[in-house]
């Protein structure tokens, strides 16, 4: 009888690790899938600068087109190290192809087959359109390699196992890439697009679950923010109903908010990238974050004063 | 009956300590905000045209700055951290972790006040002064300020 339980046991557990192993199945992209295309290295560079690839992946502030990596992004899980993503040949992406880097940024799955940590912000990134991805890897390509692997990260038991991550992305990731609305100018589109896709602003300014990932009922509506300390603030109309679109426009580009004080922080860095877009686009952010509809946040904690 | 009136006293000189550590941290947030409403309202519309420029405004401004500067070094002290509840803001405990980089920054601030402060004589002097000072304020913001929500 023992013998019998013992083997139905072994059973079920073969058969649930089966399971585990089909659902967590990383998601790829394959070549054959893409169609042939002439890459606009203009465009990967805005891509580029609208993706903020260089505030984790450039060791330097100032050398932003060295990506070595080693940027460290702090969370509630550990400490992520963002890798090498210089064309360097074999610290970096140099060998990959095409596909590699699609289905790295919009299935968040490496080229050998293991999933990526969110921090590494896919769930924003699968909007972007192939054609974009394309683009962006084409202009990545051109800029100098940088030698030296970045360190591993700093992890604990239970979140070492990538595999996991697999059953993650299944209620997190949807892959869908953006779908513009017809009923929406092509700047408000092209606003959405940028602020959901490569600039990834939820990511920040959304709460988030125990599991890490976005709270989407309260999306945009701000939270703790997941570096430690501080909050990061509501950009709904619930918290800027009195901001006009050129309030948003100033702050993409100035940093500079409409009381006269700066943003700080992570923000700032933000600013170095959204800076150097073009008026245009920082005009179609601002128009889409201007429509955001009012959404209450969670409520920061009170500190009272201490003795 | 004595030991009621110790403990009474106790908990009076407790309570006064307390108040006092929260009074610090209104009062800075108080200057932050004063110095906030010279340096990134009033002189920044001046500089971007939205108000008129006024020297005897201007001359107030850099006065008030010298003077509110130099008293914000001895309100950080370790034993009043916390949040205001009237500002948006609050100091993050890395104040206290690098208290000496703080320190120097707020002395720089003093010095670039006092540096900067007479050249504002005209619209192109004022905005030079300003531009020169609202670099510390920035950078220091950039590593010690929290917002609150």
């Amino acid at each position: 009888m023992a013998r019998k339980l013992l083997i139905a046991v072994v059973l079920l557990a073969l058969g649930g690790a089966a399971v585990f192993w089909f659902l967590t199945s990383p998601g790829t992209v394959a070549a054959r899938a893409l169609p042939p295309h002439s890459p606009n290295l203009d465009n990967g560079r805005t891509l580029f600068i609208a993706g903020g690839c260089a505030s984790c992946h450039a060791a330097s502030k100032d050398a932003r087109t060295l990506l070595g990596g080693g940027v460290a992004l702090r969370s509630p899980f550990g400490t992520f190290y963002a890798p090498n993503i210089s064309p360097h040949a074999t610290d970096g992406i140099g060998r990959w192809s095409e596909a590699d880097f699609v289905t790295a940024m919009s299935k968040g799955t490496s080229p050998d087959g293991r999933h990526y940590y969110p921090a590494f912000p896919y769930p924003s990134y699968q909007r972007m359109t192939v054609a974009d991805l394309r683009d962006l890897f084409a202009y990545l390509q051109t800029l100098p390699p940088v030698a030296g692997k970045a360190r591993g990260h700093d992890l604990a038991f239970p979140f070492t196992i990538r595999r996991g991550l697999g059953l993650w992305k299944l209620s997190y990731l949807d892959g869908k890439p953006f779908q513009p609305d017809p009923a929406q100018s092509p700047q408000w589109n092209r606003g959405a697009y940028l602020v959901n896709g490569p600039s990834h602003c939820a990511e920040c300014h959304s709460p988030r679950d125990a599991l890490g990932g976005l709270v989407t009922a309260q999306r945009f509506a701000g939270g703790p923010n997941p570096e430690g300390e501080g909050w990061i603030p509501n950009i709904t109309q619930k918290a800027l109903a009195k901001w006009s679109p050129k309030d948003f426009e100033v702050l993409l580009e100035t940093g500079e908010l409409p009381k006269g004080d700066t943003v700080s922080g992570g923000m700032r860095e933000v600013v170095r990238n959204t800076s150097q877009l073009s008026s245009e686009d920082r005009a179609a952010m601002a128009a889409y974050l201007k429509s955001l509809p009012p959404v209450e946040g969670p409520k920061p904690p009170q500190r009272a004063p201490s003795g | 009956m004595k030991r009621l009136i110790l403990a009474a006293a106790v908990l009076t000189f407790g309570v006064a300590v307390v108040a006092a550590q929260s009074a610090l941290v209104r009062e800075r947030a108080e200057l932050m905000f004063d110095q906030g409403e010279i340096i990134y309202v009033m002189l920044n519309k001046m500089a971007r045209g939205e108000i008129p420029y006024d020297q005897a405004k201007v001359d107030e401004a850099f006065a008030k700055l010298k003077e509110i500067a130099p008293k914000l070094a001895a309100l950080y002290v370790e034993t009043a951290k916390g949040q205001s509840p009237d500002a948006d803001y609050y100091a993050s405990d890395k104040v206290w972790q690098n208290k000496a980089d703080f320190d120097a920054r707020l002395a720089k601030l003093v010095k670039d006040i006092n540096e900067n402060a007479p050249k504002a004589t005209s619209l192109d002097g004022m905005k030079q002064a300003r531009t020169a000072i609202v670099q510390n304020c920035n950078d220091c913001h950039d590593v010690y300020r929290l917002k609150k929500n």
